[in-house]
């Protein structure tokens, strides 16, 4: 910086163009010296201002993840470590008891929600990604996807509700649930997907096809496992808001588990078998909806707890998604 | 054609020799309206290396895709004229591309090796074709991999994932996967834009113990690498055929002005 003070200024290559082009008229040496030094504090001044702003910004975001996630983990953490909280389930009015059932609900719906919307993201995906031509049936399809994203989530339940629990007559139950969170994720996975697909480069199709391999060999053995890793961490990213969604389960799955539930009877039919997905079930997120209404202070606690839970099963969703996916490159790329 | 017919009789060997694998008659390609390749006749011989030369946006890698129909996979892109390979015209609707492209192989600009080992790069596509014999599959990809010259460097990791490899080394790998398939035609679009001096040098050795038995095209800007490895060249310029020959001829005496023009750089 001092040899840019020294150095005659007039049409010095080193001077910022930016800073010479606001004040073109600087010609006079002697007085130029001054001139450029106040230009120089000036731009490092702004440098400084806008470097203080955003990190400010930024470490305000930041304190604001930590300052809630401390919150809850501080209030949640003596309801969490009580023996049976994750064991037991729930009392009357929830004033006691834990939230084994919930925990076990939210699972069990979160895994049948990711049979159903899985195979029909990916198929869903690759449609738009490797077979559909560029034209109308694309723009349609994509604009399908970009609506069904963008319904609130409690007119997917209330639709849910109408269609599957009164319609078909499946009443409250997990299957309605898992229905009603398939609709509401299938938009995110097949974005996921379709972005995954499309960052695998050109050339690897190019390659198949030039190898005599039809565009469903291509997909199955080149395209899908190549994008794998970015599939598989949308799918464990969707999961971690799927697993936390309440207002789509509030109509469809209910807001209630059986009183007594069997995990050992497999008779699918049984209305306490653990398994029968026709039986009502709640999940940890509208669990705590439902809690929070009863206002007794052990109510609170229990409140409490669930949302740490909740949101301890949702942080390890993240980071599950982060090394599994990249676990999965590495394997793939064996570097 | 007497000629070839007399000599066809004296020997058969040298028919083979003589009748070309593969060739086109007024090739046209139409991109959309732009009409990106104009009446473009060639012939290609088994054992010879043709080279196709011309500035960028010439025509020439649009000519290569059209002699195993990959441009047909691009949208709005049309292709007229005849391309006769074995005797046939592949330009038509029912011609089998999965047939054809495994007895034509293309190798790329940018190396592109799948996410896969070494081994699964190689034994892939033959899998896919219905040779799934855990045996043949082992001496394919060996022999494959000689056939590329890559055999010594790679023989005790074959189960690595190809993407680990240098670029010369997954070019050469690109080369074996094509070489798999027992192709006698191999197209390679600009193959040595993407490498190393020193791997260039490699390809371009390669390229002639492959091109016994097979005819090879090759698409390339440097004009140094058609004088070293082709025996024909071809020049295309503006969407056009402009002239072809021997490659001596081509460079030491070119009969067009255009041709001349560009040899002498005086546009690129």
């Amino acid at each position: 910086m001092a040899e840019t003070t020294e150095t005659p200024a007039v049409g010095g290559p080193d001077i910022d163009p930016s800073i010479t082009s606001a004040s073109p008229s600087v010609v006079d040496p002697r007085a130029d010296a001054a001139e450029r030094e106040r230009l120089r504090r000036r731009a490092v001044n702004q440098d400084k201002f806008a470097t203080g702003v955003l990190t400010a910004i930024i470490g305000l975001v930041l304190l604001i993840v930590v300052a809630m996630v401390a919150y809850i983990l501080i209030e949640g953490a003596y309801t969490l470590v009580q023996p049976g909280f994750l064991t037991e389930r729930s009392r009357a009015n929830g004033t006691a008891g834990g939230v084994a059932y919930q925990l076990f609900d939210s699972f069990y719906l979160l895994f049948l929600t990711l049979i159903i919307s899985v195979p029909i993201s990916l198929g869903g995906a690759i449609f738009m990604v490797e077979y559909a031509p560029n034209g109308p049936v694309k723009r349609i399809a994509s604009t399908a996807v970009e609506t069904l994203s963008s319904l609130p989530s409690i007119v997917v339940g209330m639709f849910g509700f109408l269609v599957f629990s009164v319609g078909f007559g499946w009443k409250y139950s997990i299957i309605s649930g898992a229905v009603a969170l398939t609709m509401f994720n299938i938009p995110i996975l097949v974005r996921a997907i379709q972005q995954a697909l499309e960052d695998v480069p050109q050339a690897q199709r190019d390659a198949c096809l030039a190898m005599g391999l039809t565009r469903w060999e291509a997909t199955v053995h080149v395209l899908v496992p190549s994008a794998m890793s970015a599939i598989v961490t949308g799918v464990v990213l969707s999961a971690g808001r799927v697993f936390g969604e309440a207002a789509a389960l509030l109509f469809t799955s209910g807001m209630s588990s059986p009183v007594s539930l069997n995990f050992l009877s497999f008779g699918f039919t049984s209305p306490s078998s653990a398994w029968n997905i026709f039986r009502p079930g709640e999940s940890l997120a509208v669990h705590i909806y439902k809690i929070y209404g009863e206002g007794s202070p052990e109510a609170q606690q229990i409140v409490w707890g669930t949302a740490a839970l909740l949101m301890i099963c949702v942080l390890i969703f993240n980071v599950v998604a982060r090394l599994a996916g990249r676990a999965l490159s590495r394997k793939v790329t064996g570097v | 054609m007497i000629e070839t017919l007399e000599q066809s009789v004296a020997s058969p060997a040298l028919e083979e020799l003589k009748a070309p694998v593969l060739y086109t008659k007024d090739v046209n390609v139409w991109y959309g309206d732009h009409h990106a390749l104009q009446d473009t006749s060639l012939d290609f011989h088994k054992g010879e290396i043709t080279a196709l030369i011309g500035p960028s946006g010439c025509g020439k890698s649009t000519y290569l895709r059209c002699l195993n129909l990959m441009n047909r996979e691009i949208q709005g892109c049309q292709i007229t004229g005849e391309i006769f390979y074995r005797e046939h015209d592949i330009n038509t609707p029912e011609e089998d591309l999965y047939e054809l492209r495994k007895s034509i192989g293309m190798v790329f600009q940018q190396p592109n090796p799948f996410p896969k080992t070494i081994y699964e790069n190689i034994a892939f596509a033959p899998r896919c074709h219905g040779q799934r014999n855990k045996a043949t599959l082992d001496e394919l990809v060996e022999e494959s991999l000689r056939g590329a010259a890559l055999w010594d460097e790679v023989k005790d990791k074959l189960n690595k994932s190809a993407q680990a490899l240098s670029g010369g080394q997954q070019q050469r790998l690109c080369i074996a996967r094509a070489l798999a398939l027992k192709p006698d035609v191999i197209l390679l679009d600009e193959p040595c834009s993407a490498l190393d001096p020193i791997s260039t040098l490699a390809i371009e050795e390669l390229m002639h113990s492959i091109a016994a038995g097979r005819a090879i095209i090759i698409v390339t800007h440097n004009m140094e690498q058609a004088t070293r490895v082709s025996n024909r060249t071809a020049f295309f310029y503006m969407g056009e055929m402009v002239e072809t020959g021997e490659t001596e001829q081509i460079f030491n005496a070119p009969k067009s002005q255009r041709l001349n023009d560009y040899l002498s750089g005086r546009f690129s």
